[in-house]
């Protein structure tokens, strides 16, 4: 039965994308489990929260993950009591399960989609007030919801003996979202390495500038059919801004030592994107 | 740390920090050896960062964050405090 996975640092529009792709006739679409989006419901698929850091930290916890929460016959149970055909489920996890999955699926695929970094550390967390959305890391020093809590347990982070791991009390907000967006990209551009004909990562800025060709380009990459309905959606309903607005500024007012390891950053995922970089056609 | 890591102290404490974060005289099923977050339903997101903190408390423990996912589930957790105290 098919099953295939959108992955991103998250802050990409997943919870629209699923939606969007849960129109479709015989597909069922899952936001982080939740089939079509709706949080409100019983989740589809078994939740996927702490198990996050747990993967990031070993392929091998990868792979148990995997193979207790997204097996074959957890998949088939899923999609069959949604009368579906087609299962794909779209979460800010699936970068550090994502091989895991193409290893236990062999005929899963996976579109992942990459945001520019300082647009995704501006959106990644609130400094203050409850972060409805805690995408990313907080500032260290703002009190924390029992919910935003549970959250940031399950949110990667450097391995504590490694040399970032020793820095990262130290860093700001800013610092700790310029190594999630690196890590977790590095992780996609990882997969795509290891099943180039199974990984297509797309950009995120697409789904405005180009949204028929980030349409296609995940139609085609999980084999789902072209529906102009829902890339009519996307060209006219799509707002990604956070209702209480981005709290961090631009680049610019950054520290210099944030800039630098934005810049360092950037260039090193670059670099790992590279040849297989471009609008995908 | 604190001495007296049973499953049955640990069931205690897991049992009184859920009822005090569903504000609930009982609850949905009873917290015994085998028992996990969603089992009783009220050991949920939310309850589980009261479950950390007691835990913690309860045994004179620093967790770290990467301890959370040992913290899901009864069996997960005696072992993780008989580690930390071995």
């Amino acid at each position: 039965m098919p099953f295939h996975i959108i992955a991103s640092t998250g802050r990409t529009a997943t919870t629209f994308l699923a939606a969007a792709l849960d129109t479709i006739e015989g597909v069922i679409a899952c936001h982080e489990g939740y089939g079509g989006a709706d949080k409100e419901a019983e989740p589809i698929l078994p939740l996927i929260n702490l198990e996050n850091a747990l993967a990031y930290q070993d392929p091998e916890n990868a792979r148990r993950v995997v193979a207790e929460k997204r097996s074959p016959t957890v998949i088939e149970a899923a999609t069959r009591a949604a009368g579906a055909e087609i299962l794909v489920d779209v979460a800010y996890y699936n970068p550090t399960i994502g091989a895991a999955i193409l290893e236990l699926h062999p005929s899963a695929r996976m579109v992942g989609i990459i945001r520019d970094g300082e647009s995704f550390v501006r959106s990644a967390t609130q400094l203050e007030g409850e972060d409805m959305l805690p995408v990313g890391w907080p500032d260290p020093a703002k009190p924390l919801t029992d919910r935003e809590k549970f959250i940031g347990f399950g949110r990667i982070r450097p391995a504590r003996r490694s040399a970032e791991g020793a820095q990262w009390k130290d860093w700001s907000a800013i610092a700790r979202n310029i190594w999630l967006w690196r890590e977790t990209n590095l992780l996609l551009l990882a997969a795509r390495d290891r099943f180039p004909d199974r990984v297509a990562l797309i950009e995120f800025r697409d789904i405005k500038e180009r949204s028929e060709a980030f349409w296609q380009g995940i139609a085609t990459t999980l084999n789902l059919p072209s529906i102009p309905m829902v890339s009519e959606i996307l060209t006219t309903s799509f707002a990604n801004r956070k209702s209480t607005g981005y709290q961090i500024g631009p680049a610019t007012d950054w520290t210099g030592a944030e800039r630098a390891f934005l810049a360092e950053a950037q260039a090193l995922v670059e670099e790992h994107w590279g040849n297989g970089r471009g609008h995908h056609s | 740390m604190a001495e007296d890591i049973t499953v049955e102290r640990v069931c205690a404490i897991v049992e009184q920090a859920i009822l005090v974060a569903a504000n609930k005289d009982t609850l949905s099923a009873p917290v015994g050896p085998q028992s996990r977050m969603g089992e009783p339903r009220e050991w949920d997101s939310l309850s589980f960062v009261v479950v950390f903190n007691a835990i913690s408390e309860a045994f004179d423990v620093e967790l770290e964050d990467d301890d959370a996912i040992h913290l899901t589930s009864i069996p997960t957790m005696v072992e993780l405090l008989q580690d930390i105290a071995a």
